[in-house]
């Protein structure tokens, strides 16, 4: 038996050809063969935590829950320091699993144990990781259990990917100071509108002040779409300064910050703002005439209907449903309007606009009954 | 290398080794509140567990719209603590629902949700809500808005 | 002569294994990435802010009375700030739409579509007065492209997706597609996710209970070269280069770039791979190209087949799908101009996946007949049996390993044992009896092709998808509808 497959083995060598795919094969197998140990390793080692983690829940989950009920008791220092028997990263990442879904007295004792029993200053350390899932894995629990004490290691998320960025932008908000969030958005750069949703989520946490001490620095960014979001929230916070930007936004070259002046005049009240809104509906830009139709929607101002009207025979879509929606908003007068345009007009765009508006309003009045 | 073996998300694989409580426990008939907590998360029902049992009230949890419903024709329950986001059912529906109950058997109705834009508020309390309280829970705020509602003394 | 074909049929197996492995490897980082860049602890605030970007789900219906108004609510129920439900119903001849305008007291409603792509007529839009966010189109009936392009025209959000009525969507699917949206910088504009087999699964009102490995052997191996090819392909190819498909039964695209390059075209087979190799050639003429992305995690579920004739139609209409696609986008083929998926992706599709059956077919012959007229090589028969069925078996296995490291969906030794036992067996028998039908669907386009163009000039009304997928009401669930995974 031995011997044939000798002759068999001997055979295979000998041709040169057969030789090379052999040692293909051979490659391949011993490829496949150590990626399979390594999982089978990787598995084991799995299974071991997964035990691990298991006989941790089992020892201190229910005492935990009770102690948090309890916010203002020893309980919890007593469960911390039981817990220092267990594997960091067990308790780490159990901590900020539930601690995401809850604020208040337990939450702050929480945070402040985490901080006291080193746990923080772990995911410190590792937020400067040079391995990027270590420190994402590390910024999300600074983004649950995180507090003014990690600061600094937030601010240098400047540097790190964008992910890191969101993350530390979205802590800060909560823990950190007004000047920590002008460092991050300085390097902010937002290329779709899609990716707007993490700043307006940090700015959105912010209170009033903080706010007006970030937009009273609104030249130090450099991304078009965070000026914008910056105008409209101070204008949406009413915040000092807005009206002196708003002539210059809406005559800059940027397409993001005229729209930006558009959003923030809709906020506002005045003379000023209304003319300038009126002007945006010239605007070169379909994108910045469209917003002017919604803001003026949203101001609901009857000096605008005739210029409303005039919107409805635009050549772009969106500027059209616009003014019909401003129009909507407007009551008996922009009714009239639309009611007009809808019958005498000769642009069938318009007049379709202005027909489905009239009766998306009526429904709405329907509903309301 | 190794991916994150919690995801509070999953279904299959909880951060929790225990499930959330059976769904029809014993009702210790001393028990000053009887509360029905209707949520989809794991972690949160634990969370809520733990404050409403410290207090002494009596909670049945349930997972989804449907299990609600047939928690509330089995038993008798003073509140509903419920989700806007159920499965099966969602908040909506259930206090809809709720509402079309008579008066007397009528729990009363407070939504704990992460979704705080005006409309979903504005519809939770025209559905007939009594509270609506943001997530992350405060469990302070919660227990505090409870009790106004069943301003009881002694309790 | 016979050593050089023997040398080739080696070769190719060799090929064939080696680019499996490689999708492995990658795929195995590719999964520790997406992992982490996964942020679900910011989920709340997506959920609670104005300026997470709305989706519209677009479910094309054609005859699904039975099952639409569970989809429809589930759709309803997925968790997500700002969606809406456009169900298209494409011309049903049963009680599709008026179970639906039951259901949902749809009423009937005027709205302004752009008709940026062409489309069949819409007869009718309605809008549901229970909940807002439901619409549906009634059209005529044109075939699933037909109706996904109706959708897009209708749908005024910046992101849509396109879902089967029947697949199982989890209820945070559309928050873990929409993280590549908003957080990746380079752009991103479309977005696949893991599909995973139903079959043996427990389901509770479209939650997933339990995961079980399933009692039929033919489901088994499905799972096995689901994971195979499904899940570590395109995860690997996330690393590779590209992906040249997104799953039909969920997929989310940022709006702009399905109308640029047409929407979905009407007379393909397999239009959701076509649409994808589309964007594919679309973004990669911008520089620097934006991406096509694949999250690991199981966002759907849905139904394999588990009978041989179903799954015989199921691969055949994948393969002609992919046929016409790679026929359609020739000029990718080892063209510079679309990087690693022109240079390396699309040939190794062509060779290992489109034509690769045909090849393997082939090398089975081949060394059937050498032992049965007594020609064959000693030496080529044991590297053939290594080469073909050792490799092949080690590669199912080491995916299975992989998953189960990954995901550990599939609890206690028994499942475990049994899904191994899959794999090995899987080789043998299950993978050639899916050559058959691969090459059957390949001589059918062949055949097709001539046909085909007689019924384009036609004008045909219905499309000719629609008679052959809906197979008799007693079939069990699924007819996995147009389109390939």
């Amino acid at each position: 038996m031995f011997e044939t497959w000798l002759i068999i083995w001997q055979t295979l060598w000998s041709t040169p050809l057969y030789r090379a795919l052999l040692i293909l094969i051979a490659l391949e197998l011993g490829a496949v063969g150590a990626m399979i140990g390594w999982m089978i390793i990787q598995s084991a080692r799995q299974m071991r935590q997964a035990r691990a983690k298991r006989r941790f829940l089992e020892a201190l989950e229910d005492d935990f829950f009770s102690a948090l009920a309890q916010p203002h008791s020893d309980e919890l220092r007593g469960w911390m320091q039981r817990a220092k028997g267990y594997d960091a990263r067990l308790v780490r990442e159990f901590l900020a699993d539930v601690m995401l879904h809850t604020r208040g007295g337990s939450y702050d004792s929480v945070v402040g144990l985490y901080h006291e029993f080193g746990y923080a200053q772990g995911d410190r350390q590792r937020s400067h990781s040079r391995n990027a899932r270590t420190r994402l894995r590390a910024l999300r629990r600074l983004y649950v259990l995180g507090s003014a004490e990690d600061r600094p290691a937030l601010r240098a998320q400047a540097n790190a990917e964008y992910r890191a960025q969101v993350l530390a932008m979205q802590t800060l908000a909560r823990v950190g100071q007004p000047e920590d969030i002008v460092e991050l958005l300085q390097v902010t750069r937002l290329y779709s509108q899609m990716m707007e949703e993490p700043v307006q989520a940090a700015l959105s946490q912010l209170s009033t002040q903080s706010l007006g001490y970030i937009f009273a620095r609104w030249q130090q960014f450099e991304c078009g779409r965070v000026r914008r979001i910056l105008l409209s929230a101070a204008a949406r916070q009413r915040l000092s300064g807005v009206d002196e930007m708003l002539r210059p936004a809406a005559q800059s070259e940027d397409i993001e910050v005229r729209i930006g002046a558009c959003e923030a005049a809709g906020s506002l009240q005045g003379r000023a703002s209304l003319q300038l809104l009126l002007a945006a509906l010239e605007d070169p830009s379909w994108q910045v005439r469209a917003r002017a139709t919604r803001a003026l929607g949203r101001r609901q101002e009857p000096a605008a209907a005739a210029p409303l009207a005039q919107a409805l025979k635009d050549r772009a879509f969106w500027v059209r449903q616009g003014a019909a929606g401003a129009l909507g908003m407007l009551g008996p007068a922009g009714a009239e309007h639309l009611a007009h345009v809808a019958a005498h007009c000769d642009d069938r765009y318009a007049a379709e606009s202005a027909a489905q508006e009239l009766q998306r309003s009526q429904r709405r009045l329907e509903r309301a009954v | 290398m190794k991916p994150d073996s919690n995801m509070p998300s999953s279904a299959v694989a909880p951060a929790l080794s225990s499930a959330v409580a059976p769904a029809f426990p014993e009702r210790a008939d001393r028990a000053p509140l009887a509360i029905l907590s209707a949520d989809g998360d794991a972690i949160v029902q634990r969370i809520l567990r733990a404050v409403f049992e410290r207090r002494g009230w009596f909670v049945c949890q349930v997972s989804d719209g449907r299990e609600a419903l047939d928690a509330l024709q089995a038993e008798r329950f003073d509140l509903v603590v419920l989700d806007l986001n159920l499965a099966y059912l969602n908040g909506f529906e259930l206090l809809d629902a709720l509402g079309k109950r008579p008066a007397a058997a009528r729990p009363r109705a407070v939504v704990a949700s992460a979704q705080t834009q005006p409309e979903p508020v504005l519809r939770a309390f025209q559905l007939g809500a009594d509270d609506f309280v943001d997530k992350p829970l405060v469990p302070e705020i919660l227990l505090a808005r409870i009790e106004r509602l069943f301003k009881r003394p002694g309790m | 002569m016979r050593e050089w074909v023997d040398i080739f049929v080696l070769c190719y197996f060799i090929g064939l294994n080696a680019f499996y492995g490689l999708l492995i490897i990658f795929s195995v980082f590719e999964i520790a990435r997406r992992r982490a860049s996964q942020l679900p602890e910011l989920d709340a605030s997506v959920l609670a802010e104005r300026s997470t970007p709305p989706i519209s789900v677009i479910a094309p219906a054609f005859n699904e009375e039975q099952t639409i108004v569970d989809s429809v609510r589930a759709f309803l129920q997925l968790e997500y700030p700002h969606h809406q439900v456009l169900v298209v119903n494409d011309g049903s001849t049963d009680q599709t739409l008026q179970k639906l305008v039951e259901e949902f007291e749809l009423e009937k409603i005027d709205l302004i579509i752009r008709r940026e792509i062409a489309t069949e007529a819409i007869r009718a839009i309605y809008q549901s007065r229970k909940d807002a966010r439901l619409f549906v189109v009634d059209k005529e009936n044109g075939g699933k492209a037909d109706a996904l392009n109706v959708g897009i025209n209708t749908s005024r959000f910046p992101l849509i997706c396109c879902a089967d009525a029947d697949t199982i969507v989890t209820r945070k699917a559309l928050l873990r597609m929409v993280e590549p949206f908003l957080y990746d910088p380079r752009g991103v504009v479309a977005v696949g996710g893991t599909v995973r087999l139903a079959n043996g699964c427990q389901f509770r009102h479209g939650v997933l209970q339990k995961v079980a490995v399933p009692k039929s052997w033919l489901a088994r191996f499905q799972i096995i070269e689901y994971l195979r090819g499904f899940l570590f392909g395109r995860m690997g190819l996330n690393r590779l280069g590209g992906n040249l498909i997104i799953s039909g039964a969920f997929g989310l695209f940022k709006r702009e770039a399905v109308v640029a390059v047409g929407g979905y075209a009407r007379d393909s087979v397999g239009e959701d791979m076509e649409v994808v190799v589309k964007l594919q050639r679309h973004i990669l003429e911008e520089k620097p190209p934006r991406k096509i992305i694949h999250i690991s995690d199981p966002i759907a579920y849905t139904e394999a087949p588990e009978t041989l004739e179903l799954l015989g139609n199921q691969r055949d209409r994948w393969h002609r799908g992919m046929a016409d696609t790679m026929w359609r986008h020739k000029a990718m083929l080892f063209n510079p101009k679309y990087g690693r998926v022109g240079t390396v992706v699309y040939p190794a599709y062509l060779l290992f996946e489109l034509f690769g059956p045909v090849i393997e077919l082939f090398g089975y012959f081949w060394f059937a007949a050498g032992l049965l007229f007594g020609f064959v090589d000693l030496n080529f028969a044991i590297l053939f049996l290594i080469a073909a069925f050792w490799l092949g078996a080690m590669m199912s296995v080491q995916a299975l390993l992989i998953d189960n490291w990954g995901f550990n969906l599939f609890r206690g030794a028994r499942a475990r044992l049994t899904l191994l036992a899959a794999a090995v067996f899987e080789n043998l028998g299950y993978r050639q009896l899916t050559l058959w039908f691969r090459i059957r669907g390949l001589v059918k386009y062949m055949v097709g092709e001539k046909s085909w163009g007689k019924m384009t000039r036609k004008g045909f009304e219905r499309h000719p998808e629609s008679d052959e997928d809906r197979q008799a009401p007693q079939a069990p669930p699924v007819t996995a509808s147009g389109g390939g995974e």
